[in-house]
C-alpha cells in the first residue's frame, strides 16, 4: 500500500529543497543594476499572504487534497475544471524544472549525451520513486534527512569564498527604477514563492488542521533566508552584472572555490546540489498532477497517470533543441500561472469563507 | 510480474544506462591541456594564438611537460582550434591559469577577445588576464619559466604572491575583468608583465605595472612605484632627506574614503591607516640607529600624503580614465546627489583629492630603535 501522506517535517522538508532549486538554477529574475534583494523581499512577502491563503483553505479540509476540495467547494463541473488546471499546472512546473536542469546539464557537462537519456534520468526517477511501496512519503523521508546536509553544503562553500566578496558591490542599495523593482518581485513570486501551490495538491499528517501552516510557514523562514543570503553574497562575489548576465551566477561563483589549491573544483557538489533540489520539485510536479488526473478521468490509478505524466513532462522538456524556449514560455506564461496561484486559491477563499455554516453541517469538516 | 513492475524494470535499466554518461567520456591522455594562452595581433589573419600546453609521458608516473602550440586565425575560438589541430586532440582550457593579450589588440578592445573566455562553459573565471607590455604576448609563455615546468603556473603564482601584498586581489581573474567590462560605471584593471634577459642567452618574466582600460581599451599603466599606493599594501622605498632611502614593508592598511559636495566641487578625502616595519638595517646610507621612529613615521606620511594626489594628477593627465573610481564610489555612497549631477559633473577632472595618513611603526625585527 502506497504511503501518501506527509509529516509536517517531511513537508517542510520538500518544500525547503523545492524553493532551494532556484539558488543554482536562477529561474527568478534579476534587476541589471542594483536592488534585486529588495525585490526579493517584496516576493516574499507576498509569497507569505498567498501562503496563508493557502494555508487558510486547506485548514477547513486537512483530510483532503485540493481536488477534493475544488469538488466540493466550487461543484462538479467548475471543481473538475479548477482540478484539470491543477493538473496542468504540475505538469507545468515539472517541465520547466526538467528543461531547465537539462539545459543545465548539456551547457555545463554532458554536451554529446543525449537529451532524452538525461532527461529520463532525472523523469524517470521522480515517477519511479512516487510508484514505489514507499510512495511520496518515502521522498519525505529522504528530504528530511537531506535538507539541512544540502542547506550546509550550500553554506560551507559560500563562506569559502569571503575574500571574493565586495560589499561594495551592493551599493547604492537601488539603483533601478520602481517598475522594474515590481517587475521582478512578480516574476520571483510567480516562478518560485507561487509554486507552492502545488502542496495543496499533497496530504499532510490531518491530526491537527493547522499542520499544513506550521511547515508552510517553517519553510517560509527558512528558504526566505536561503534565497536573500544567496542574492547578496553572490552579488558581494560577482558583482551585479555579472550576476545578471550569467545564466547560473551561483554555479559560477561556486566554481570559484580555491582554498589552497586543495579544495578546488567543487563543481561535481555544486550539481549534486541542484539535482537534489530539482527533483524534488519534479516529483512534487508529477506527483501532484498524477493525482489529479486519477481523481477527474475515469482512470483511477494514480501510478498509470503518474507514468503517462512523466512520459508528457520528459517528451516537452526534451524535444526542442533550442534551450531558451522554455525559459521564454516561462516569461510569456506568467499571468497563466497565477491563475492557479491566486486566482483559483481566492475563489476558493471567498467560496469557502461564504459557504461556512452550510459546509460546516456537512461531514467534510472534521 | 505486474505490468508496473515491468515498468520499474525497463526504467532501472535505462536509469543504469544513463548512469554512465558514456557519450562525453574521454580519457586525460585524448586532451590537449592547455595552461596558458598568448594572443597577438597577426599580419595575415587578424590574431595568432600561442597555447602553452601539458605532453604527457608514457610512463607510469605521468610526467607532463610544457609544448607550446600555434595558430592564425581571425576569431579567438578558430585560433585555438587551429593551434591544436596537429595534435590530434581535444582543446580543454579548464586549467588555463593565464591569458595574456599584447598591447596592440588590448589597445584596440579586449571585449570580443574575453568574450569567448566568460562564455565558454570550460573556462574558470579564476584565470588571470595580463598584458604583454612592449614584448609580444607569445615572448611571455615560451621558456620563460624559471622554477617549474609551466610558464603559466608561474606567471599565476608570482603575480598572486605578489597581490598578497595588496588589495589589488581580485581585480586580475576573469570575473572581476567581466564585471568591470560590463559595469559602466567602472574600469578593468589587468596585470602588466615584460620580459627580462638574464645570464646564458635566458629570459624571464617580471611585473611591469598595472594595465588600465577605459571601456576594454588600454590607456597606460599605473607604474611599479604606484602600485602599492593604489593597492594598499605591499614593499616601499621612501627618501628619506638625508639619510637616503628606506625600503619599509607594508603589513596592513586600511583607506576609508570621505567625499564632501560644496559650491558644486566633489571633495575626496582618503584615510589611509597603515603599519610598517622595516625590511632591511636602516637605509641605504645609515644604520638602524641613525635614524628615529618618529623620522620614519614623517617620511611615510609625507610620501603618501604627496603621491595619493599625485595618482589622481598621473590618472587626470596620462590615462586620462577614472582609475581611483572617484565616481563610482561616489555614486555607491551618495546616489541622490551623484543623480543630481551626473553628465554635468567631470569627476576625474574637477575632482580635489587629498589624502591623511596615520602610520604605526611595527618594529624592525630583531634590532632596537632609537627613540
Amino acid at each position: 500500500m502506497k504511503k501518501d501522506i506527509l509529516s509536517v517535517r517531511q513537508t517542510f522538508s520538500i518544500m525547503i529543497l523545492f524553493v532551494s532549486s532556484e539558488l543554482i538554477l536562477n529561474m527568478g529574475d534579476s534587476l541589471k543594476g542594483n536592488g534585486t534583494w529588495i525585490a526579493i523581499l517584496i516576493a516574499r512577502l507576498i509569497t507569505f499572504l498567498v501562503i496563508l491563503l493557502y494555508s487558510y483553505i486547506m485548514s477547513y479540509f486537512p483530510d483532503k487534497d485540493i481536488f477534493d476540495v475544488n469538488k466540493v467547494v466550487l461543484g462538479n463541473v467548475i471543481g473538475k475544471i479548477a482540478s484539470i488546471l491543477f493538473a496542468l499546472y504540475g505538469i507545468y512546473v515539472a517541465v520547466m524544472c526538467s528543461g531547465n536542469v537539462i539545459s543545465f546539464i548539456k551547457l555545463v557537462t554532458l554536451q554529446k549525451t543525449p537529451i532524452i537519456i538525461i532527461g529520463s534520468l532525472f523523469v524517470g526517477w521522480a515517477a519511479f520513486s512516487i510508484t514505489t511501496q514507499g510512495g511520496i512519503e518515502a521522498g519525505g523521508r529522504i528530504a528530511s534527512t537531506t535538507w539541512f546536509i544540502t542547506v550546509g553544503i550550500w553554506l560551507f562553500f559560500i563562506l569559502m569564498l569571503t575574500k571574493h566578496m565586495d560589499f561594495d558591490n551592493l551599493l547604492p542599495i537601488l539603483s533601478e527604477p520602481i517598475e522594474n523593482v515590481a517587475r521582478v518581485s512578480y516574476r520571483h513570486f510567480s516562478v518560485i514563492g507561487g509554486d507552492l501551490v502545488l502542496f495543496m495538491g499533497i496530504l499532510i499528517d490531518p491530526s491537527n488542521k493547522n499542520n499544513r501552516r506550521k511547515a508552510y510557514i517553517g519553510s517560509f523562514f527558512i528558504t526566505g533566508i536561503l534565497l536573500l543570503a544567496n542574492n547578496i553574497l553572490i552579488t558581494a562575489i560577482l558583482g551585479t552584472y555579472v550576476n545578471y548576465y550569467l545564466l547560473y551566477p551561483t554555479y559560477t561563483a561556486l566554481s570559484l572555490v580555491n582554498y589552497a589549491n586543495f579544495i578546488s573544483r567543487i563543481e561535481l557538489f555544486t550539481s549534486l546540489l541542484l539535482l537534489t533540489c530539482t527533483t524534488a520539485k519534479i516529483v512534487v510536479g508529477i506527483y501532484v498532477a498524477g493525482k489529479g488526473l486519477s481523481k477527474v478521468t475515469k482512470i483511477k490509478s494514480h501510478n498509470f497517470w503518474v507514468y503517462f505524466v512523466a512520459l508528457v513532462v520528459l517528451f516537452l522538456s526534451s524535444y526542442s533543441k533550442d534551450r531558451t524556449l522554455l525559459e521564454k514560455i516561462n516569461r510569456e506564461l506568467l499571468w497563466a500561472k497565477n491563475i492557479v496561484q491566486i486566482v483559483i486559491p481566492l475563489i476558493l477563499a471567498i467560496a469557502i469563507t461564504i459557504k461556512k455554516p452550510k459546509l460546516a453541517q456537512s461531514e467534510l469538516i472534521q | 510480474m505486474t505490468v508496473i513492475s515491468k515498468y520499474k524494470v525497463v526504467l532501472i535499466i535505462i536509469l543504469i544506462i544513463s548512469l554512465t554518461g558514456c557519450w562525453d567520456y574521454r580519457e586525460m591522455i585524448e586532451y590537449a591541456d592547455i595552461v596558458s594562452i598568448a594572443i597577438d595581433e597577426g599580419t595575415e589573419s587578424r590574431y595568432i594564438i600561442t597555447l602553452e600546453g601539458k605532453k604527457f609521458s608514457q610512463s607510469i608516473d605521468i610526467e607532463a611537460k610544457a609544448v607550446i602550440y600555434s595558430g592564425k586565425a581571425n576569431s579567438v575560438l578558430d585560433g585555438l582550434r587551429s593551434a591544436i589541430k596537429q595534435t590530434g586532440r581535444v582543446l580543454y582550457i579548464g586549467s588555463v591559469r593565464a591569458i595574456i593579450i599584447s598591447e596592440d589588440i588590448a589597445k584596440e578592445g579586449v571585449r570580443e577577445v574575453l568574450d569567448y573566455f566568460i562564455r565558454s562553459n570550460q573556462t574558470r573565471l579564476l584565470s588571470g588576464l595580463y598584458i604583454a607590455r612592449g614584448t609580444t604576448a607569445a615572448s611571455l609563455i615560451e621558456d620563460t619559466s624559471m622554477y617549474s615546468e609551466f610558464a603559466g603556473y608561474e606567471i599565476d603564482e608570482a603575480t598572486r604572491q605578489i597581490e598578497l601584498h595588496g588589495s589589488y586581489q581580485n581585480e586580475n581573474n576573469l570575473f572581476s575583468i567581466g564585471d568591470r567590462l560590463l559595469d559602466p560605471y567602472k574600469s578593468p584593471l589587468a596585470t602588466a608583465l615584460e620580459t627580462r634577459d638574464l645570464p646564458l642567452n635566458k629570459k624571464t618574466f617580471s611585473i611591469a605595472g598595472i594595465a588600465c582600460f577605459n571601456g576594454d581599451r588600454l590607456v597606460g599603466y599605473i607604474e611599479k612605484d604606484f602600485i602599492p599606493i593604489f593597492g594598499g599594501n605591499g614593499v616601499l622605498s621612501i627618501p628619506c632627506d638625508d639619510y637616503g632611502v628606506v625600503s619599509l614593508n607594508i603589513y596592513k592598511s586600511k583607506s576609508k574614503r570621505s567625499y564632501e559636495y560644496k559650491n558644486n566641487k566633489v571633495y575626496l578625502n582618503i584615510d589611509v591607516k597603515m603599519e610598517i616595519s622595516y625590511t632591511e638595517n636602516g637605509t641605504n646610507k645609515y644604520g638602524i640607529d641613525e635614524i628615529t621612529k618618529e623620522e620614519i613615521i614623517g617620511h611615510v606620511i609625507d610620501y603618501f600624503e604627496l603621491n595619493i594626489p599625485a595618482l589622481h594628477e598621473y590618472a587626470k593627465k596620462e590615462l586620462q580614465t577614472d582609475v581611483l573610481e572617484i565616481e563610482e564610489f561616489f555614486r555607491k555612497y551618495h546616489f541622490s546627489t551623484w543623480k543630481k549631477i551626473e553628465g554635468t559633473y567631470d569627476f576625474l577632472r574637477d575632482t580635489q583629492v587629498e589624502a591623511d595618513v596615520e602610520v604605526i611603526f611595527r618594529g624592525a625585527g630583531q634590532f632596537q630603535l632609537r627613540e
